[in-house]
């Protein structure tokens, strides 16, 4: 009888415990480091993360995160951050916020956004700082941005970081790119109005592995039982559910270009009549990719390496996969510094 | 007790208080005190739990109080339970099995809470999950009975699990609209294409009770009510035309024939998209109804030798792991993608001819069109551009090449008028320079640029600034006068080359002398 009981007992405390604890829930916050907004246009800001001490590098680094969901991944809650710790470990930090295209935006192509809003937040930080080049730390679709960007303008840009940043399309496996290559992405585009929706694409990248999005839920009273780890999966789950749409031009061109034709590798790929050479990146470039990433293969990552003439450059496995990188225990006491580290001894 | 005029928290904790003392036989000894806890508990719960996701959209302080006070009322119940059980060393019968319910229970007291603490987007992944792990908890005994006595081929199995459930819950995991009987959707479709094609029929000139009729066969089709816009806009519609007729036109019969043909063709595609959609669900769906008959043969053959089943946990938690797989190999394969892309392709088409559709019906209504609009958002975007290249022009102008901020602000002030000067200076001479490569008009020699594809009337004026006025000299322009054209007129940079204006010039000069 007692087995039973205590099972019971421990049973019902929980549950005293989760009500009380979900009870207790205001409000779900994310993205809390301190920052303004230092330059503005249209939906797009550029943040300048406060800071108190000096930075140990003179040289700030941008993000440019994907427009896929948004950059709040990396900086989830204060004992989880990618921007505090790198923050905390000397470096002067800046991110792009893309904002939430809506049907305005449906025509902003990926030279708006290359050769417009990153270029025009690169210079403000140049400006702002008096320097000539500023670093450069691209996320996923961000990083393939900023390496299209560093190509084109290698005298403005110091260092080079891409974190699971997708070059290589061919020959993958991967079911994003299977289902890519024969899409019919203009008509769909259209049907969408030109604006593909968050929901549409989080629903292709849940379609990989169908089961994660329900997975999570088992055991979820044990999540509840305790209040930090309540807040937690509540934190992960506001940000996977904000998801921005896509302008449909950018998006095109995406798929066209890169999932489709490969274009960036092969050195075919033009953005605003010019042909992008990943040859022109000389500049040191650090390229991080995750081990287990399903969503940005290691093999679509890996070649950037290859891909650009510089001769300081490092490829840098990460234990996990695409998420881990920013919020894993992992990422917090061991990328982030090397990261930070990294930078630093580049700064000269 | 009233729950509604119920507002203080502490009247209802003594209420509770009270009634649980009384059964904890300080006025009298229960029967069954198990079973008197457990129908007490189980409404205190419900209401409670009730009245508190009430509460906290409304009032956040008093709920989180309220909370507090389950909580420890809960632990100090439980503690009150124990001790009588082991005074009374009494369970009662029947009590074990609703003991287990009890426990089982209290995760759906909150799970509730839980949900709605989710992002809006996500709950139904929840719902998905807290589903299949109810099927499975609910079939979890027969499932062993199943596994020990050798019962485990798939005709068995599918006696014990309701394959429409099961199937259903496989078909969420991927968000699937379940389409079961593929004919029964078939024909609903069909009759709502023939309902919407009488009602358009009858539509030009509009008469309300059509509207209504169109707004109805879609009601019946998809079962959703919508909402009131469509006859909300029809009674304007009404009168409008009653009071501006005849200015006011409502589309005419043109209109009226190009509805009809979308209807058809969205009907076509419509229906497509039904059948890949189902043809698709059917590869997951088979996929999938191989996990659990898989499982359950290979936990008899380990019973046969180990004598023990799988726990619950186990089994469940290895179950949502072999059914990502088998659902991962189908979409691996070739099939799944063409498949996918006809589903993605017939749906895309289907709501692009619907967008068409409304587009002509709703041409004549004071509303800008999702086409309009979308011509605004072009220009926009190409405005945005436009203002880039003009401040990537000024700073180039006035930056030094390797200059900081410092010295940027230095030479607009000292240097205004110098670059200005030398702006204007080089203008003159590459307008020359155009003008000897073009020639000068004729006196008076004036035609109509903006004829021109990409001409507007800002372009015309400042061709004329520049001394082009004719189409004979447009005519003229070779690759070198574009480029001087691109110097003297940069907001406009590469348009007169990708337009090809000598040749549009030529063509306006042929044109002109047949008139």
């Amino acid at each position: 009888m007692s087995n039973w009981t205590d099972n019971i007992v421990e049973k019902v405390n929980t549950a005293a415990d989760a009500i009380k604890n979900i009870g207790d829930i205001n409000e779900v916050d994310v993205a809390t480091a301190p920052r303004e907004v230092v330059w503005e246009s249209g939906k797009v800001k550029l943040f300048h993360f406060t800071r108190e001490d000096k930075p140990k590098a003179k040289t700030p680094v941008i993000i440019s995160y994907a427009l896929v969901n948004r950059w709040a991944m990396m900086d989830l809650q204060p004992d989880r951050s990618f921007i505090r710790k790198l923050i905390s470990e000397g470096i002067d930090v800046y991110v792009i916020d893309w904002g939430y295209p809506t049907r305005t935006d449906r025509y902003k192509s990926m030279e708006d956004y290359i050769l417009g809003d990153l270029n025009a937040c690169v210079d403000y930080v140049r400006q702002a700082h008096g320097i000539d080049k500023v670093n450069l730390l691209g996320v996923c679709q961000g990083g393939t941005f900023s390496l299209i960007y560093s190509a084109l303008n290698p005298d403005k840009i110091k260092n080079l970081i891409t974190l699971v940043t997708p070059v290589e399309f061919a020959d993958n496996d991967g079911l994003l790119f299977k289902w890519s290559r024969d899409m019919d992405v203009d008509t769909m585009v259209e049907s969408f109005g030109g604006l593909v929706p968050g929901d549409f694409l989080n629903f292709g990248f849940d379609l990989l592995k169908p089961m994660n999005k329900m997975r999570k839920y088992y055991g979820f009273n044990d999540v509840a039982k305790n209040k930090s780890s309540l807040m937690n999966f509540l934190r992960m789950e506001k940000w996977v559910s904000d998801s921005p749409a896509q302008a449909g031009e950018t998006y095109r061109k995406f798929i066209k270009d890169l999932y489709q034709q490969n274009k960036l590798a092969e050195g075919t790929f033009e953005l605003g009549g010019k042909t992008v050479d990943l040859k022109q990146i000389t500049m040191p470039v650090l390229t991080i990719y995750a081990k287990d990433d399903h969503i940005v293969p290691p093999d679509s990552t890996r070649p950037i390496n290859d891909l650009v003439a510089s001769r300081d450059k490092e490829l840098m496995e990460f234990p996990g996969g695409h998420i881990g990188v920013f919020v894993g225990s992992r990422s917090q006491k061991m990328l982030t510094p090397a990261v930070a580290q990294w930078l630093i001894d580049r700064d000269k | 007790m009233n729950w509604m005029d119920f507002n203080k928290t502490g009247d209802f904790w003594k209420a509770w208080q009270d009634s649980v003392s009384n059964m904890t036989g300080q006025t009298r000894k229960p029967a069954d005190p198990v079973a008197e806890w457990w129908n007490q508990q189980e409404r205190f719960w419900k209401e409670a739990m009730e009245k508190t996701t009430g509460m906290l959209g409304n009032q956040p302080e008093l709920a989180k109080q309220w909370q507090e006070m389950q909580s420890a009322f809960m632990k100090q119940w439980m503690d009150m339970a124990q001790n009588s059980m082991k005074q009374n060393n009494t369970m009662g019968s029947g009590s074990m099995d609703m003991w287990k319910q009890f426990a089982e229970r209290t995760e759906s007291w909150y799970a509730d809470a839980f949900k709605n603490k989710l992002p809006e987007q996500l709950r139904p992944h929840f719902q998905t999950y807290m589903d299949m792990y109810k099927m499975f908890t609910t079939q979890w005994e027969n499932i062993q009975g199943m596994i020990k006595n050798g019962l485990v081929e798939p005709k068995m199995i599918w006696q014990m699990v309701d394959p429409v459930q099961y199937a259903e819950a496989v078909g969420k995991v991927m968000s699937f609209k379940p389409m079961t009987d593929l004919d029964e959707v078939t024909r609903q479709a069909n009759r709502f294409f023939e309902q919407m094609r009488a009602a358009a029929l009858k539509l030009f000139p509009a008469a309300e009770e059509q509207m209504l009729e169109m707004t109805e066969a879609y009601q019946n089709w998809s079962g959703q009510q919508t909402d009131q816009f469509m006859p909300f806009l029809n009674s304007i519609q009404q009168v409008m035309r009653q009071n501006l007729e005849p200015y006011f036109h409502i589309s005419g019969d043109d209109t009226q024939t190009e509805v009809l043909r979308s209807l058809k063709e969205m009907q076509f595609s419509y229906l497509a998209y039904l059948h890949h959609t189902a043809r698709l669900q059917k590869m997951v769906l088979d996929a999938g109804a191989r996990v659990l008959p898989a499982m359950m043969q290979e936990a008899r053959e380990s019973f046969k030798t180990s004598h023990e089943v799988p726990s619950f946990d186990e089994f469940f938690k290895s179950y949502m792991d072999r059914l990502e797989n088998a659902i991962l190999d189908t979409m691996h394969s070739e099939e799944y993608t063409e498949v996918q892309n006809a589903v993605l392709s017939s749906g895309s088409k289907s709501k692009m001819i619907y967008d068409e559709m409304l587009e002509k019906i709703l041409q004549d209504w004071p509303f800008m069109t999702k086409r309009e609009a979308d011509d605004l958002a072009k220009d926009t975007t190409e405005l945005r551009r436009k203002v880039r290249e003009l401040e990537a022009r000024l700073s180039a102008m006035t930056t030094p090449v390797n200059g900081g901020a410092v010295t940027v602000r230095e030479e607009r002030i000292t240097t205004p008028k110098a670059a200005a000067t030398k702006t204007a200076a080089s203008e003159v001479k590459g307008a020359d320079r155009l003008i000897n490569l073009v020639g000068k008009a004729a006196k008076g020699e004036v035609d109509d640029l903006k004829e021109i594809k990409g001409v507007g009337a800002k372009l015309e004026t400042m061709l004329h600034d520049t001394g082009i006025t004719s189409y004979a000299q447009i005519a003229k322009m070779n690759d070198e006068a574009y480029q001087l054209i691109d110097e003297l007129i940069p907001a406009f940079k590469g348009r007169a080359k990708r337009d090809d204006w000598a040749s549009q010039a030529r063509m306006l000069i042929k044109s002109k002398a047949l008139v």
